[in-house]
């Protein structure tokens, strides 16, 4: 597991954020942080070659299967292909830009939107507190921050690079809170015994 | 996100008259309180120079200061993150931030949180709206997208236009989006 410098930190926020338990808050920044770590190595796919895609694919992956405790082996699967998806269509919207193939990469935006809405429209139906149109504007933004990544690498623009990398990751950080909130809110009796646990350490 | 439970945070009630804080330091070196701007309906927004979603938000602030001004609205960002967890939100780094921004506004370190208790700020942005009388008439988001292009509801300016035209705010709270706000 990739461990980010903001997970130890977040144990300290932890104290006064919501319902949420400490164990569980860790392991969605965890699994979704990789999002965050990983996307920098989706830009540069075309040269990372296939061990890149295989970890960027192997987080969706992770990520899904958290979800089967909660969900079912049915719905993890259905979000496997989804998240797989983001990426695969990540991978040919790079290589537009590499190419400066404007038509693919447009065809490419639309359809990496068209994807996020369907993660939205999905988590939505699995959970109430995770509303769609929330989901999507939190998804829309990482898609936009990830273009801006995409955009300063091209243009070997360092300075940008490295901001936009921090914002992906400070932003896949809320999109992580946001899951772990709403499955704490979601399932609050999974978590009681946890929370008492973790108030006597 | 809704994905979070409306004011988990105890803070100031809506309608209730907040008091006058300690001063507080701005990037502009001056302290200033609530009761610095006595003639202003107050905007405060609990802010972070490290959040994608507070960054998305710093134009609008700054168009809103500009366009509401002169109506006797004033913004006022504060600072509340521990810069001892993230130290992209010291003071000094918040004097850069604001510059590089261009905020039009007062931006101030709450460095001992007093403020994001009194309101209760749950995260970056979390805005709260002030009428004259220091009454909270409004407390949520800033509007309902990160991103400007797909906004469909504007909630802190309605609520400005109605606290401008002495009415009852139509929506007077929302729920805030954005990074989390660690309160020690």
């Amino acid at each position: 597991m990739v461990r980010s410098r903001h997970l130890d930190l977040y144990i300290l926020e932890a104290v006064d954020r919501t319902p949420v338990s400490e164990r569980l808050a860790s392991v969605a920044r965890d699994l979704v942080g990789q999002i965050g770590t990983s996307i920098g190595a989706a830009v540069t796919l075309a040269s990372a070659g296939d061990a890149a895609a295989i970890r960027l694919l192997r987080n969706q992956e992770d990520i899904a299967n958290a979800f089967v405790p909660y969900y079912g082996p049915e719905a993890a699967g259905k979000l496997t292909n989804l998240l797989r998806k983001h990426i695969m269509i990540a991978v040919e919207l790079v290589a537009a830009a590499k190419t400066r193939d404007d038509a693919k990469f447009k065809d490419n935006d639309k359809q990496w939107d068209d994807n996020a809405r369907e993660i939205a429209a999905f988590l939505a139906g699995a959970n109430p507190h995770w509303p769609e149109a929330d989901v999507y504007d939190l998804l829309e933004q990482h898609l936009r921050l990830t273009k801006g990544e995409v955009t300063a690498r091209l243009k070997r623009d360092w300075a940008a690079d490295v901001k936009a990398f921090d914002d992906i990751f400070t932003e896949a950080m809320v999109i992580a809170d946001t899951l772990a909130d709403g499955l704490a809110l979601q399932f609050p009796e999974r978590f009681e015994a946890e929370r008492a646990t973790e108030a006597r350490a | 996100m809704t994905a979070t439970p409306v004011s988990h945070r105890r803070g100031v009630a809506l309608g209730e008259r907040v008091g006058d804080c300690e001063p507080v330091l701005g990037t502009d070196g001056n302290r200033y309180r609530l009761s610095s701007f006595p003639d202003d309906v107050l905007v405060v927004v609990f802010n972070s120079n490290r959040c994608p979603t507070a960054k998305a938000y710093e134009e609008r602030l700054i168009a809103l200061q500009d366009e509401y001004a002169a109506r006797g609205i004033r913004v006022i960002a504060v600072n509340s993150t521990n810069p001892h967890l993230y130290a992209e939100e010291s003071y000094a780094a918040m004097i850069e931030h604001a510059r590089e921004a261009g905020f039009t506004f007062p931006y101030l370190k709450d460095d001992r949180q007093d403020l994001a208790r009194t309101f209760g700020a749950e995260c970056t942005l979390h805005a709260f709206v002030l009428d004259r009388e220091r009454r909270l008439r409004y407390r949520g988001r800033i509007d309902d997208s990160r991103n400007p292009a797909k906004v469909t509801v504007s909630d802190l300016r309605n609520a400005l236009d109605d606290v401008l035209a002495e009415r009852d705010v139509r929506v007077a709270e929302t729920t805030a989006f954005g990074c989390a706000l660690d309160i020690s």
